[in-house]
């Protein structure tokens, strides 16, 4: 990894809390590339074009939330952890929601970990600082291509 | 974040007993109140999940932390059997090794691991390593509901 850059991909509808995690994403010491797509349909489309898929513009880790229009967050999952490429990118689900149902099927579908997220804008932060020492200080990622 | 303060159990599968020493020691310091039990290889391992002779009392973890170099049955073999078994396949694993081989990060995530984390060699790098799981895994995730 050079340099300490890193591709995210940030995908969920809610504007409110996108503007939140950039302004946090913002601040970080790290060379931090956020790419946000705003549905499941959108997001595979980014994934699988030919700019992205197999190449060095995949990103390293995903955000995924869970309520989205058009294609549920689990399903978008799903096709992700189904593809032999894509799969190796850890998906770190963030989400309101608390439902047991919700939490096993994500584990049961690959996600990487699963991430309740605060109703307030301060525990949101610190959420935030939380998975950006972790996963942008500690873990090693597979190499692109 | 996990405010209600339950107790976290933790497997951590580690054949090197100064390993096993200076994680236990720094999750000792831990915020939350942490069950960390030990295995020295894959086979015990699998025999603990499963809870067969030996383990008949051994509770299931919320949290493994996997050592890929270990004898009997290592990580990446261990990992592929979990991740096919249906009542294992949720817990998550964080695979925590000397290990920088690309093939093996690769391998792993294939396999499911939910992340792929490296000791350093430093005493004080690794309880750094070991603060930062902690301060991610045991305040921020939630886990499945244990049956």
């Amino acid at each position: 990894m050079n340099k300490k850059s890193f591709k995210i991909l940030l995908i969920k509808d809610d504007s409110v809390d996108f503007e939140l995690i950039m302004g946090f994403i913002k601040s970080s010491e790290l060379n931090l590339d956020v790419q946000l797509c705003k549905d499941g349909p959108d997001a595979l489309e980014f994934l699988f074009s030919k700019e992205v898929y197999q190449t060095i513009n995949m990103p390293d880790l995903i955000i995924l939330d869970l309520n989205m229009p058009k294609m549920d967050g689990l399903d978008l999952l799903k096709e992700i952890k189904k593809d032999e490429v894509l799969r190796v990118m850890p998906v770190l689900i963030l989400t309101a929601s608390e439902h047991s149902n919700d939490i096993k099927s994500a584990y049961y579908l690959g996600a990487n970990c699963y991430i309740l997220k605060p109703t307030s804008i301060e525990k949101l932060q610190k959420v935030m600082q939380s998975i950006h020492d972790f996963w942008f200080h500690i873990v090693k990622y597979p190499p692109k291509y | 974040m996990n405010e209600e303060m339950k107790l976290i159990e933790v497997l951590l599968v580690e054949d090197d007993p100064q390993d096993v020493e200076i994680t236990k020691e720094v999750m000792e310091l831990s915020k939350v109140k942490l069950n960390v039990n030990v295995v020295g290889n894959g086979v015990e391992a699998l025999g603990y999940l499963r809870k067969e002779d030996g383990y008949k009392d051994a509770v299931k973890p919320d949290l493994i932390l996997l050592d890929l170099n270990m004898p009997k049955m290592n990580g990446r073999e261990f990992l592929e059997e979990m991740k096919k078994d249906e009542h294992l396949k949720l817990i998550p694993v964080v695979v925590l090794t000397t290990s920088k081989a690309d093939e093996d990060i690769v391998k792993t995530y294939k396999l499911g691991a939910s992340c792929y984390v490296t000791k350093p060699v430093g005493l004080d790098q690794f309880q750094k390593v070991v603060q930062a799981v902690d301060s991610f895994w045991f305040t921020v995730v939630k886990y499945p509901p244990v049956k």
